[in-house]
């Protein structure tokens, strides 16, 4: 049965860190606007993102210490307080994108605006954080996240012209009206919202919370390479069925509602319903996620104690740091401040911010003295060095590109 | 009080790492060094560790050092940041082991204690989740 558990921490990070709102919105607009043509995009950040994660994973196990911990050692108090603080200010803006993510799917499903439901969402996650232990709960949110698998099966029942889809996933460039400005700006879009680092963090948290050890590694590395693929799949299912319904008809994806209709045009009510459940846990998943990474990214730099094992008076600060940003990011949700631009800029400087969250774990697990016999082979090296140096360029193009493009309006 | 001698880089083996008590529960982290010179004009040695924000912003410095230590302090009683004798140290690799046990420090982490007797009279709370 441990097992099972164990696989499940996988397929929650892929589908709750992989697909979580900033997927929803960026997938979804990347396929009504240039089709497959950002295809290839998916595939890079699986492949940082499974590479990073394998590096934290097998840091955890070795040291016993997550990601975020030795980033400190590492870089020096200075350096890491950067690193902290920028990716406080970005999983502070995606918890209230995610949990207004939540409120959305209850919209959808009961007609009633997302605003009302934003307060209950929030406290469902208080519960849900307050009560449910961490394997109970990463199981129920990652198997029920794998209802979003229905977007796969949509794509088939679309009954899309293949030879399409295939000659624009082989297509690199922008379609006819759009720019190259606008194509490179949701480049970093969508890398922001694939490759996030809380993913990372939370997975290498998790791996030490849930006493992983050596012996465990090769569990780790399926989890790693089922889960985040699985969540790469559905990122380009996202996209390809908001190519075939809204690329012709030029429609622009502006609401989550218009994820989730093609599904409804290719499987009906029930597929709807399916996707609506599968939205829902996606984004209930990412917002437990996201919160809990940013409690163990500043517990873990401050040094305090943390995490989801211990009850929750056991790590009070921690307890207060994550619930006072659950209620922040509840009050900052309900200024009516647009959910799909929090999460788009949220994304961006997500995506500027990776080298910095990268580059610790690359040097402590390419570390021979901490790492011993588990250091990295080569090709996690070459792997890792060629997304960091991806991830620099992305870092340095973030901005100009999201001011240039106003947020890949022009 | 016992002197340990060694010669290494203070700023490498011991800023910035864990410290965790003789039950592995962490304490917090080595955000300075209190040093003392020597009247005979010897090498400067560390008497205690500081723990925790205000003494993390202190050694920082800066604006920003200076507002964290600053809003750390408010959060103590006692006006000097946490520190933690050298004495008690019991070895540094992996992280920084201490003889003591940390409910037997009451200056480190009033803070933690201060949350946590009003977490647990929230409902749920005493229920391990594990």
């Amino acid at each position: 049965m441990s097992r099972v558990f164990a696989f499940t921490l996988g397929t929650l990070s892929a589908i709750g860190g992989f697909i979580d709102i900033g997927d929803l919105v960026a997938d979804a607009q990347v396929g009504a606007r240039f089709g497959l043509r950002l295809g290839w995009v998916t595939l890079v950040s699986v492949v940082g993102i499974s590479c990073f994660a394998e590096m934290a994973g097998r840091i955890a196990v070795k040291t016993q210490r997550p990601a975020f911990e030795l980033a400190r050692s590492r870089l020096g108090a200075r350096f890491g307080l950067f690193g902290l603080v920028g990716s406080l200010a970005v999983t502070a803006l995606l918890v209230m994108a995610e949990l207004s993510g939540i409120a959305l799917a209850l919209q959808l499903a009961t007609d009633i605006h997302y605003l009302l439901w934003v307060p209950l969402a929030a406290l469902l996650v208080l519960i849900v954080f307050w009560t449910l232990p961490f394997e109970a709960m990463e199981r129920i949110y990652g198997l029920l996240g794998l209802t979003m698998l229905v977007f796969v099966l949509a794509v088939w029942a679309l009954e899309p012209d293949w030879s399409t889809l295939l000659r624009s996933a082989a297509t690199p460039s922008p379609t006819g009206p759009e720019s190259w400005a606008t194509y490179l700006f949701f480049v970093v879009a969508l890398i922001g919202a694939q490759m996030t680092p809380y993913e990372m963090f939370f997975f290498s948290t998790g791996a030490v919370e849930s006493r992983w050890r050596p012996k465990d590694l090769a569990e780790l590395r399926v989890n790693v390479l089922v889960g985040f693929p699985l969540g790469g799949l559905l990122a380009l299912a996202i996209q390809a069925v908001a190519f075939i319904v809204f690329f012709q008809a030029g429609v622009q994806v502006e609401h989550i509602s218009q994820t989730a209709l093609p599904v409804a045009v290719g499987l009906g009510k029930v597929g709807l319903i399916v996707a609506i459940v599968g939205i829902f846990a996606a984004t209930f998943g990412a917002t437990l996620e996201t919160l809990f990474a940013t409690g163990y990214d500043v517990a873990q730099y401050f040094g305090w104690s943390y995490g989801k094992v211990q009850e929750p008076a056991r790590a009070a600060r921690f307890t207060a740091v994550t619930v006072g940003l659950l209620l922040a990011a509840t009050a900052l949700a309900l200024t009516t401040l647009d959910p799909i631009t929090v999460t788009i800029v949220a994304v961006v400087f997500s995506a500027s911010l990776l080298p910095f969250l990268f580059l610790p774990v690359l040097l402590v697990a390419n570390d021979r003295d901490v790492m011993g016999e588990l250091a990295n082979g080569p090709l996690a090296n070459v792997l890792g060095t060629a997304v960091i140096a991806i991830t620099i360029l992305i870092s340095l193009a973030a901005f100009p590109l999201l001011v240039l493009t106003r947020g890949g309006i022009a | 009080m016992t002197t340990v001698r060694a010669s290494i880089s203070a700023r490498i083996a011991l800023m910035d790492k864990q410290i965790v008590d003789r039950d592995r529960l962490p304490i917090g982290r080595v955000d300075d060094a209190e040093l003392q010179l020597p009247d005979d004009g010897g090498p400067p040695y560390i008497t205690a560790l500081r723990i925790g924000a205000q003494a993390l912003g202190e050694r920082l410095g800066g604006s920003v050092g200076g507002t964290m230590a600053a809003a750390a302090a408010r959060l103590r009683t006692d006006p000097s940041p946490a520190g933690l004798d050298v004495s008690l140290v019991e070895h540094l690799e992996p992280m920084v082991a201490v003889r003591a046990r940390l409910a037997d420090l009451p200056q480190i982490a009033p803070l933690e204690r201060w949350l946590a007797q009003r977490i647990q009279r929230a409902p749920g709370a005493g229920d391990a989740p594990q």
